[in-house]
């Protein structure tokens, strides 16, 4: 048969909003282009005519299912801007919230996988499963995926009562799941089938492609702003970073499960060792930072999520450049699917974990 | 007072016997019956609890509630579609499945018909499926039906070969194409226990041509939407779907006479009871796979059936000509 | 981290100048070096800082309007991977363009993963980067005329 072009377009049950040109040439892709942009709503404009506190829920908004992570470089570049000093009470608690949020980002990226692969117990269970940590951040943050939690100069309130108790018997669940998980799912023959050798990323080009997270941690390397550039309490706290060498999906898969054990093993240290004291700094309610440009950059779920800031003294920021791990992740669709069959896209698709608003802002 | 033997046996027999049981009528309300159990049986694999509402008893009116749902819809005909075929493929798929069930006896006494070349014509039947879905997915004038119409193709074309050579091989114990003679000479034995590869042959190349999870890559719904149903909605779909089931329920009952001695057991219960018991635990393990596997890639499964299950049928058909050769 | 890793950046920092004595630097802090750069010497600063420095790969390309001062700044933030000692140094290079005709040559061809991101730059800000693989729309819409959106003259509607 002759060459095909298929448009993966924004509406297909298997593409999110985002257009993939695939250029078939009878069961082999012989070009897939990516084309963003069906959602992007010019967020870092928006920004400019919003105050720094006005920002925090624009922010969260292109990353509902991880909303924490997106957040809290922001917070980390006003705070570094305008010298504020976190209490450490909210340093604890933004790391918990950040790693419960990186738990259940990553069980979303499972559901979604079952359905791109077609297993339908792999979509129903960690759906199921997450709803136990929305749970738990609704008792906190008192929404299920959009909290506006992180400010500026620590965390808007504090952490109920019996929240500890509570805290624990999630992750004690979810440990449990997790074994079945790894036993059903990632050693399931069929699954190792559709994802063991497809879609190659060897070291090398993974750095001259620039991508992120555990796309880059699947490939053999090590990089985490949590390790590199300590935030909040990281430092303090005992945790490692997955790395698997082969490069392929179902690396950048085992990946993301060892990623949700070292997020309940932080979680636990978090839990036992949180200090008590106040939870935010308390400062005027309009947040002049003083000018000058900043550059913070943390570990959200799907990678490594950086703001640029630049203020010129106002209350609103002059320019907010956003460097999501989706967008930086984009050159590898082009270079992963060419020569795979066509079946490997939807495989190839999600084990980048792309998110088509992350990526359009 | 009519007995019930005599109402299937005297004068107005034969239309009884396809209209009530065991044709039309039983295999739709079976059907409906498939259709609602394996929605609850893979609900509570997944944690779930599946139809609840409609008709009381744990939803046991859901799949006629889909069906009129499905009645109500508006029949869309794309533009550059051929109409003809397009309205003709859903009703030549029914025409093969009710076909088939026309030769597939369910006891000596409630049958349609016998031939003694029941299972030639059955399998030839079954063949004659890809056909249809050709057809369907030509007609359709869509890229994405036209890839999902050829990986269909590809895909029962090679798992035909493996099914027929294991129904080969039960042919050559039993030495008769005809169903009755088949099952009657599993009275000592039946065939599962003398020719178990053949039985998994039989199974994994039945799923393949139901188009079942792992099997289930021409309507991979994330590449290619639904693949050669794509463009068929309202009851179009229905009749479809339903003729898909209807296959379904013929090959789990071809799989019981062949293999598990089809209407024989022990005297309480009527024969062709034992039929419809033995159907539904293949039934039943026909549908746990897709709970728990996802869908395989084309060239892995066509490499799979060529590579894997053709030699498995053909050292099967050596076994059973061993054994024939050795129990005469 | 402590005072003593410092040192790298003042290394760096230090080697730079000399091999390219117009750069000049801007605000320092940790793991933060800021060069301003010239039009001139900016791929071999590029080829300098990929092979011998070690910064490997681009992480975003910013592009800022000054209308005040008639100046369009294109910011690269680079990033090192291979290099484990300075994986939390982050390095950026700032270049000033006119405003009426901002162009420069495309870094893509030294750092492949700025492609995408001087993409965007081209269609939010109007920078023209020479010898780059496609400028074509990559967010906006494909049937779009008005002006570069994050220029500062293109104002949002209601506000």
């Amino acid at each position: 048969m002759s060459e095909l072009t298929l448009n993966i377009g924004p509406q297909h049950p298997g593409s999110g909003h985002f257009r993939l040109i695939v250029c078939v040439d009878g069961d082999t892709i012989t070009k897939a282009t990516p084309d963003p942009g069906y959602v992007h709503r010019g967020v870092e404009k928006q920004a400019e005519y919003r105050e720094y506190l006005q920002n925090i829920p624009l922010l969260e908004r292109p990353v509902i299912s991880d909303s924490n992570g997106s957040v809290y470089a922001y917070v980390l570049a006003v705070e570094r801007l305008a010298g504020l000093v976190v209490p450490e009470r909210a340093q604890y608690i933004r790391v918990l919230m950040a790693e419960l949020n990186r738990i259940m980002s990553h069980l979303y990226w499972l559901a979604i996988y079952g359905i791109f692969l077609g297993h339908s117990t792999m979509f129903m269970w960690p759906f199921g499963d997450r709803e136990v940590m929305i749970d738990l951040a609704q008792r906190v943050m008192g929404a299920r995926l959009t909290y506006s939690y992180f400010v500026p100069g620590g965390v808007r309130t504090d952490l109920p009562d019996g929240f500890k108790d509570e805290a624990l018997r999630a992750i004690q669940f979810l440990e449990k799941r997790l074994a079945e998980y790894e036993a059903i799912f990632f050693r399931n023959p069929v699954f190792v089938e559709r994802a063991r050798g497809v879609g190659i990323l060897r070291p090398e080009d993974a750095i001259k492609l620039g991508v992120v997270g555990p796309t880059l941690r699947g490939s053999g390397i090590d990089a985490d702003a949590r390790k590199d550039e300590p935030y909040d309490s990281y430092d303090k706290l005992d945790f490692d970073v997955p790395v698997f060498r082969e490069g392929d999906c179902c690396s950048r898969s085992l990946v993301r499960l060892e990623e949700i054990r070292q997020s309940i093993r932080i979680v636990k240290q978090v839990l036992d060792s949180i200090p008590s004291g106040p939870f935010r700094v308390t400062h005027s309610s309009v947040l002049k930072p003083s000018a000058g440009s900043v550059y913070a950059r943390t570990e959200a779920a799907r990678g490594t999520y950086a703001y640029f800031i630049i203020s010129q003294g106002g209350r609103t920021p002059y320019r907010l450049k956003i460097s999501s791990p989706s967008f930086r992740n984009l050159p590898a669709f082009r270079f992963l699917m060419k020569g795979s069959h066509l079946a490997d896209m939807p495989t190839i698709y999600w084990s980048l974990d792309y998110w088509p608003l992350e990526a359009d802002r | 007072m009519v007995s019930l033997l005599q109402v299937f046996t005297g004068p107005l027999a034969t239309i009884i016997r396809i209209l009530v049981f065991p044709g039309v009528s039983f295999a739709l309300v079976f059907v409906l019956f498939m259709v609602w159990y394996e929605r609850k049986l893979l609900a509570k694999m997944q944690l779930r609890v599946g139809p609840l509402y409609a008709g009381g008893f744990e939803g046991i009116l859901q799949p006629i509630a889909d069906f009129v749902k499905l009645l109500f819809k508006e029949l869309i005909v794309p533009k550059e579609a051929d109409k003809i075929f397009f309205i003709l493929a859903p009703t030549m798929m029914m025409a093969l499945s009710a076909s088939m069930l026309a030769l597939i006896p369910l006891s000596p006494s409630y049958m349609i018909t016998d031939s003694n070349v029941a299972i030639l014509i059955v399998i030839a039947l079954l063949s004659l499926s890809p056909l249809a879905i050709m057809v369907a997915a030509w007609a359709s004038n869509n890229k994405y039906s036209m890839i999902g119409g050829l990986r269909a193709l590809h895909q029962m074309t090679s798992y035909a070969i493996p099914l027929s050579l294991s129904v080969l091989g039960v042919v050559i114990m039993s030495g008769s194409f005809s169903l009755v003679s088949i099952v009657e000479s599993q009275k000592s034995f039946w065939f599962v226990f003398l020719q178990p590869l053949g039985a998994f042959v039989f199974f994994v190349a039945a799923l393949a041509e139901l188009e079942r999870v792992p099997f289930d890559i021409p309507e991979a719904e994330t590449e290619i939407v639904m693949g050669w149903e794509t463009e068929y909605s309202g009851i179009n779909y229905g009749i479809i779907m339903t003729a898909a089931y209807i296959k379904f329920y013929a090959l789990a009952v071809l799989f019981t006479e062949l293999f598990l001695g089809g209407w024989l057991g022990p005297a309480p219960v009527p024969p062709p009871l034992w039929t419809i018991l033995k159907t539904l635990l293949v039934v039943t393990l026909m549908m746990i796979p897709r709970g728990v596997y996802p869908r395989f890639r084309i060239d892995q499964m066509l490499r799979f059936g060529w590579t894997r299950l053709l030699p498995l049928s053909l050292i099967n058909l050596m076994i059973s000509l061993g054994l024939v050769t050795f129990l005469k | 981290m402590c005072g003593l890793s410092l040192l790298e950046e003042e290394e760096i920092t230090k080697r730079i100048v000399e091999r390219f004595p117009e750069t000049t630097l801007g605000l320092s802090t940790p793991n933060r070096i800021n060069l301003l750069v010239a039009l001139g010497y900016l791929p071999a600063l590029a080829i300098y800082l990929r092979d011998t420095e070690g910064f490997d790969h681009v992480t975003s390309v910013t592009g800022i309007d000054y209308p005040s001062k008639n100046l369009v700044t294109v910011t690269y933030h680079l990033g090192a991977y291979a290099k484990s000692a300075i994986r939390r140094i982050v390095l950026s290079i700032s270049i000033d363009l006119p405003r009426q005709e901002p162009k420069m040559p495309s870094l893509s061809l030294i750092w492949p993963s700025a492609e995408y991101h001087e993409r965007e730059t081209h269609e939010m800000i109007g920078v023209v980067f020479q010898d780059h693989p496609d400028l074509s729309l990559l967010l906006l819409p494909e049937d779009w005329t008005d002006q570069p959106p994050l220029r500062k003259d293109f104002k949002l509607r209601g506000r």
